[in-house]
């Protein structure tokens, strides 16, 4: 069976059985409807990816719904009909909705593509790569707040025809966020459901919007550590492309390396360390403007 | 990373020439997951790796070019070139690699709660097509294990940890209030209890054969209950063995493994037992025989190939949870075994009644 016969047919099956159709969502190159047997889960997709939602029916089919778990009432998650996670906690089953719509964005986009955020500042996309932990959807979520556009605080896929930061507006993931950040939050799903108790703030609730498709004119390296001064560190160009790869994505594939290296040749990156938010903010500000100034 | 040298005669060939990258004067190369920074030395080197020249020649060549001492630049390059081996840059051309061996299973990662599971005296590897299984258990079960799969019992010379599976065929111990029950282990997982641990030998090899199924064939989570040639496919229920006395009430028997092997081609069986290993279980069951505990459980289905009427869900009879019940859950972004069972499964639902798990008299009367 054809892939798209077989996400047709996983459609059929789910809708026979009373199962409703959510919104599609475009993930970069993830073509993705979701369902559910209950309308809450889908209000809350709807509340947290208003900024990807396109019309029609998407390629995949990505479902949480109640299934039996051997004897109790149990959440399911599936993608293409395969059962991703079994849980009796609806939370933990939407986490890994989300958790899997971002992993499926970014198996499904090829070119160059970083574990990182992203957010325009003036004329130029500042790139943000880092570890989980590292304090990048606090650093674009601070920039964000102070007027940036939101472009991603995941995953930077550059557009082959043009080497733009491509938009990717998933909601802004935040463990505990910091109190210069209460002003964005406030609005966010947090809490409002069963099946969601962390904070998510959607992209269209962010003050700077979503930014356009923009070209890379900066990248930054945030590290947090808490309670220390900002400080910033330019690498030079062996430094940065070995930094860049450390999160990149496909670079087993054909020219990978060599597309990076391209795509980033003349723009200037830093390592940033530091505990302030606000101090991260005003850094990356003044580096912009210099990266600006010296293009 | 430590240093090896290699051997001055072993013939490097150089991968990924064609990934290598110039950034300010060094190159750049990324191989194994890692982006590599060669020195101009280095490079020159890893560029001269043919995998016609050996080492002594290629330092022959780099002592002249640079006017230094043969001897002083082999011992520099052995080590350069195994790192450059190390980090997957070079290849040891004749280095008497042999072929591939097939992969050995592993069991899934542990986690803490769960202990380290049972350990076993001995283990024996057995070879299932493209893979290799692991089996742990007593030294005379393990005996009867390799006479059992003769020909499939391959050796590992490595370290392989602890086994993919475990068969625990307790000793029956006189005057002791109880015995602990015959069983089948998967990593620490428990698949199989018995009172009769021949039972358990044949969920050995049919947990076995499932990774040596046909081609089209897929796995699905679910237990084969059976009768007269044919089967219903019925979630995993969590009290094996009550279900299993409720179902032989109503003149039904269920495999012994919870897990179903489909082949959808050209109408749906259910492929129960191993017939597709070809063992002579013969010394295994009657180390079996030796060690039973107690009769009066219901008996298991035979081995065959059982035409599948029906699939049953504990939920809501749906296709939804038909999906959500019965397809393997997903092991990785590509697995692909689980991928492969949905459209087996989607095409079956079209062919034949969804029915309720706790309701053994429509099984049994579908079975008739």
């Amino acid at each position: 069976m054809a892939a798209a016969d077989q996400a047709a047919a996983v459609r059929r099956a789910l809708e026979s059985s009373g199962w409703a159709r959510g919104s599609r969502l475009a993930l970069l190159d993830f073509d993705v409807t979701t369902y559910s047997d209950d309308p809450a889960v889908l209000e809350l997709v709807d509340a947290l990816y208003g900024a990807v939602l396109a019309p029609g029916v998407g390629h995949h089919v990505l479902s949480l719904g109640r299934a039996s778990d051997g004897e109790r009432a149990g959440v399911v998650v599936a993608l293409d009909g395969v059962p991703i996670v079994r849980t009796t906690a609806p939370s933990i089953a939407f986490a890994h909705l989300v958790f899997e719509a971002n992993q499926q964005a970014l198996l499904a986009t090829s070119g160059v593509v970083l574990h990182a955020a992203a957010a325009v500042l003036g004329k130029v996309a500042v790139v943000l790569p880092g570890r989980m932990g590292a304090g990048k959807s606090t650093l674009v979520a601070g920039l964000a707040a102070a007027g940036a556009g939101y472009l991603t605080d995941e995953i930077v896929a550059l557009a082959p025809e043009n080497g733009c930061v491509r938009p990717y507006p998933k909601p802004v993931s935040l463990g505990i966020p910091p109190p210069e950040l209460d002003g964005i939050t406030r609005g966010a799903p947090a809490g409002a459901s069963e099946y969601f108790t962390g904070v998510l703030v959607p992209a269209h609730a962010l003050p700077g919007g979503v930014g356009s498709p923009t070209p890379p004119g900066l990248v930054v390296l945030p590290t947090y550590e808490p309670d220390a001064p900002v400080a910033v560190q330019r690498l030079d160009p062996v430094e940065s492309v070995v930094a860049l790869a450390e999160h990149a994505f496909h670079l087993e594939q054909p020219g990978g390396l060599r597309a990076l290296a391209e795509a980033f040749r003349d723009v200037p990156c830093y390592r940033l360390t530091g505990g302030s938010l606000p101090g991260a903010v005003n850094a990356v500000h003044e580096l912009t403007g210099r990266a600006v100034a010296s293009a | 990373m430590t240093s090896i040298a290699c051997a001055p005669g072993a013939r490097p060939r150089a991968r990924g020439l064609e990934e290598a990258v110039g950034v300010d004067g060094e190159v750049l190369v990324a191989a194994a997951g890692e982006v590599h920074v060669l020195t101009p030395t280095a490079a020159l080197l890893w560029e001269c790796c043919d995998g016609e020249a050996t080492v002594a020649e290629l330092s022959a060549e780099v002592a002249e070019v640079f006017d230094q001492e043969q001897e002083q630049v082999l011992s520099e390059v052995v080590v350069l070139v195994g790192e450059l081996e190390q980090r997957g840059l070079v290849v040891l051309e004749g280095s008497g690699q042999g072929p591939r061996e097939p992969a050995l299973l592993a069991p899934s990662a542990s986690c803490a709660s769960c202990g380290e599971g049972p350990g076993f005296e001995a283990t024996v590897h057995v070879e299932l097509g493209s893979v290799v299984a692991s089996i742990g258990a007593d030294a005379t079960t393990a005996r009867a294990i390799e006479r059992a799969f003769g020909g499939r019992v391959v050796e590992r010379a490595e370290a392989t940890g602890p086994p993919l599976y475990g068969i625990v065929l307790p000793e029956a111990r006189s005057g002791a209030r109880s015995t602990p029950l015959a069983r089948l282990h998967r990593g620490e997982e428990v698949l199989c209890t018995s009172r009769d641990p021949g039972r358990i030998v044949r969920a050995l090899a049919a947990q076995l054969a499932i990774h040596a199924l046909p081609a089209r064939a897929v796995r699905l989570d679910s237990l084969v209950v059976g009768r007269a040639g044919r089967a219903v496919l019925v979630p995993v229920p969590p009290r094996r063995s009550a279900f299993l006395r409720r179902l032989a009430a109503v003149g039904c028997c269920a495999a012994d493994v919870p897990s179903a092997c489909v082949d959808p081609a050209p109408s749906a069986y259910a492929l129960v037992g191993a017939a597709q290993l070809a063992l002579d279980l013969t010394s295994l069951l009657e180390v079996a025989a030796a060690r039973r505990l107690l009769d009066g459980e219901p008996p298991a289905l035979p081995w065959g190939n059982y035409e599948i009427v029906a699939v049953a869900t504990s939920g809501d009879p749906s296709p939804a949870s038909v999906l959500a019940e019965l397809v393997p859950l997903r092991h990785g972004a590509g697995d692909s075994e689980a991928a492969a069972a949905v459209p087996v499964l989607l095409e079956l639902l079209d062919a034949v009644p969804i029915l309720t798990a706790h309701d053994l008299d429509g099984i049994a009367g579908i079975l008739t």
